[in-house]
């Protein structure tokens, strides 16, 4: 009985120094869409996380061909366990080859929208905001705030507003949504609005975000005396009252890594959906606030990160 | 594209080492006694010019003609080695801005930065450039007059120390007598510099400049007597060992280091929407150069610069034109070379891999000594980025006010830099 219980026990610390040892053994590759600071920082961030080897990093230049030469590359020569794509070009080029070996995407904004369909073995950290936190910002503005406006396209960020109409509703706050498929008509969609809506949200829709769009939202905005939050800092310096923006390229890169360590220590990919960013960057401009007329609440401006005075 | 990249570093390692082999290893070094500096004075065998001896029983003259001055070719050394082209710190070449909002990054058609002016934004941070630069001078005038056909005038001593030359005859009006020395100087300069700049932060950077410079001097000296005294013929040139003919020669090549530069930058002031960028540069020129050759001005520089540049252009990723500032003084252990630098002008980027740039550039001395105290060269250049972050650069420096110190009548410059 004795002899059986050391044998048991030596089994024991023999199996878990191999798990440990496995764990520690498995091989990622890195695919960077270009050389970017934001994705270095990202990159940065996963290595400090990732309870792995990374065996070789690959920076395709901005070119989508040179990025199917490497992902060929890193299949036949490298084959390692996990590729950690960075950056939407090089998850698009990840994502669209059928492999075997799972994708980890980091710094990629509305990834649902490029993933094809069917693609299983896919995951990531994605740059964008909770729709929760922008919800939530509405609400702290005051409760005058009870319908907000939205431009959207259905195929790049109907997944969002979706969201957006569950979690306002929740928090009583209803999204009245106009979707468009250029951005000739965002005019029209916005002045549709007429004053329907107490606020307005520019959502992270290449649409929405061609400068002519967001101009006038910001005109609509002035004009009609409502809020608009935006996406950066740039916008919120361009008029708009609030911005929210992702606010760590390194803590987005830490996400993926804790993704890429569950899934190398036993996690199917399809299992783990997709995060959103952590850490958020508010700026708030009291210029814009001035001129809508519209008083901050001192415990949103204590949150804020930049203010526009 | 990592393969790319490895590959390219060996060729621009073994691009570096031929030229460093041959800037260094292979040029002979043949230079005269008391080196390049002194070719002037060396000429004649460096006591003046010793004529015939008199004829035995005549009054023992033993004429030794002096040049009075040398009209600044004794400053050579500060001619040569303060020009005004040093290559640029590298600026950003990553070629990409991240556009936070739409989650890309946006390819950018930002000029590849000037020649020879610094524009404000730096390297970026941890990151490393490496460049190397071949600059050659063929200089042909100084102070205006053509080096090939330059002619100093050499009085004859005070023989009898009574203060004046010529009079009482009939003895002693040889005094009067002059030479001409005909002077045809030929002088080129090859500076192979290499540099090293890092980034410390985003905004910081700091760098590294060793020239390697090859200087090549060569004068020949025509003497012709002219015979001033009204009563006497004494001065003639002769063969008899010991008195010195009317042809004389010297110069010779050297190559060695430079003086060696090290630099930081600081951009303090970035993408303000009212402002142009704004960054400081401060540079310390170490007297590693060898001053007997030439190869260094033998004091340690001080150079403080404020930078302004602004990019221009349709849109953020577009800013294709860039006009640049620079503004500074530099401090000199002697006092005289302190100067004021300015620098301005414009880089454009006209193709994607390709960039123009054109710059004035000035040099003002307010101590000087009225060789070389101002300077004004205008600049025109192309870089040309084939690959990644790899530059190729081209151009050309000509002299605005050629009057003004040792100048060459153009100025050749290539390069080359990459950024890891």
């Amino acid at each position: 009985m004795k002899m059986t219980c050391r044998l048991l026990l030596a089994l024991s610390i023999l199996f878990s120094l191999l798990q440990a040892g496995s764990a520690r053994g498995e091989q990622v590759a890195v695919i960077t869409s270009a050389d970017v600071d934001a994705y270095k920082d990202a990159l940065r961030g996963f290595k400090r996380v990732l309870r792995h080897q990374i065996v070789a990093e690959y920076d395709m230049e901005g070119n989508l061909a040179t990025g199917k030469q490497m992902l060929a590359d890193i299949q036949s020569k490298i084959k390692p366990d996990l590729i950690l794509a960075i950056g939407p070009w090089a998850f698009q080029v990840t994502a669209a080859q059928a492999t075997n070996v799972p994708v980890v995407y980091a710094m990629v904004l509305n990834p649902s929208s490029l993933l094809p369909s069917g693609v299983k073995n896919v995951t990531g950290a994605s740059m964008n905001v909770p729709v929760e936190n922008t919800i939530r910002l509405f609400k702290q503005l005051g409760s005058q705030i009870r319908r907000v406006g939205v431009l959207f396209n259905r195929a790049k960020t109907g997944y969002l507003v979706k969201r957006a109409i569950q979690v306002g509703r929740e928090q009583g706050l209803e999204i009245v949504d106009r979707e468009i498929r250029s951005p000739k008509e965002a005019i029209q969609a916005l002045d549709s609005f007429q004053d329907e809506i107490h606020a307005l949200w520019i959502l992270p829709d290449e649409i929405v975000l061609t400068p002519e769009v967001v101009q006038y939202m910001v005109l609509f905005s002035y004009r009609k005396r409502i809020p608009l939050i935006g996406l950066s800092e740039r916008q919120a310096q361009m008029g708009a009252l609030l911005s929210l923006s992702f606010a760590s390229s390194e803590d987005i890169g830490r996400q993926a890594a804790e993704l890429a360590n569950s899934i190398l220590e036993g996690q199917p990919p399809d299992r783990l959906p997709f995060t959103m960013a952590r850490q958020v960057k508010l700026t708030v401009n009291l210029k814009a606030a001035e001129k809508l007329g519209i008083e901050i609440p001192k415990s949103l401006l204590g949150t804020a990160n930049s203010i526009i005075q | 594209m990592r393969k790319k990249t490895r590959l390219l570093l060996h060729w621009l390692n073994l691009v570096l080492m031929v030229l460093a082999i041959a800037a260094i290893g292979i040029a002979p070094t043949v230079v005269n006694a008391g080196g390049l500096q002194d070719t002037i004075k060396n000429l004649y065998g460096g006591d003046g010019i010793l004529l015939a001896p008199p004829p035995p029983g005549g009054f023992n003259h033993a004429p030794h003609f002096q040049a009075a001055s040398l009209q600044g070719l004794d400053s050579l050394s500060g001619s040569l080695s303060s020009g005004l082209g040093v290559l640029a710190l590298s600026s950003s070449v990553t070629g990409f801005t991240f556009d936070i909002e739409r989650g890309v990054p946006v390819r950018t058609t930002e000029s590849l930065g000037p020649l020879l002016a610094e524009r404000a934004p730096t390297l970026g941070a941890r990151k490393l450039n490496l460049a190397f630069s071949y600059t050659r001078l063929d200089f042909k005038r100084f102070e205006g007059k053509r080096l090939n056909d330059l002619s100093l005038t050499l009085g004859h001593d005070d023989s009898n120390v009574d203060g004046v030359l010529g009079p009482p005859p009939p003895f002693f009006d040889f005094e009067l007598d002059e030479i001409r020395v005909d002077l045809d100087l030929k002088i080129k300069q090859e500076v192979f510099a290499f540099f090293a700049t890092y980034g410390l932060t985003r905004s910081w950077d700091i760098g590294l400049v060793l020239p390697i410079v090859r200087n090549r001097l060569r004068a020949v000296a025509n003497a012709t007597i002219i015979d001033n005294s009204p009563t006497t013929d004494v001065h003639f040139f002769d063969t008899i060992p010991g008195s010195d003919q009317p042809r004389s020669t010297g110069g010779g090549e050297k190559t060695g280091i430079g003086d060696v530069i090290v630099r930081s930058k600081y951009n303090f002031l970035r993408n303000y929407e009212d402002w142009p960028d704004l960054g400081v540069l401060g540079q310390v020129k170490l007297p590693t150069g060898d001053t007997n050759n030439l190869l260094g001005t033998g004091e340690t520089n001080f150079l403080a610069l404020l930078i302004a540049s602004r990019s221009f252009g349709p849109a953020s990723e577009t800013r294709w034109l860039t006009p640049h500032l620079n503004l500074g003084f530099e401090w000199s252990t002697r006092s005289i070379e302190n100067n004021l630098r300015y620098a301005f002008g414009l880089d454009a980027r006209v193709l994607p891999e390709l960039s123009l740039a054109t710059d004035l550039l000035g040099r003002w001395r307010p101590n000087g000594d009225g060789i070389g105290d101002r300077i004004v060269d205008i600049a025109l250049g192309a870089k040309w980025n084939p690959l990644g972050t790899f530059l190729l650069n081209t151009g050309v420096q000509l002299p605005l006010n050629r009057k003004e110190g040792l100048r060459p009548n153009i100025i050749w410059m290539l390069g080359l830099e990459y950024t890891f």
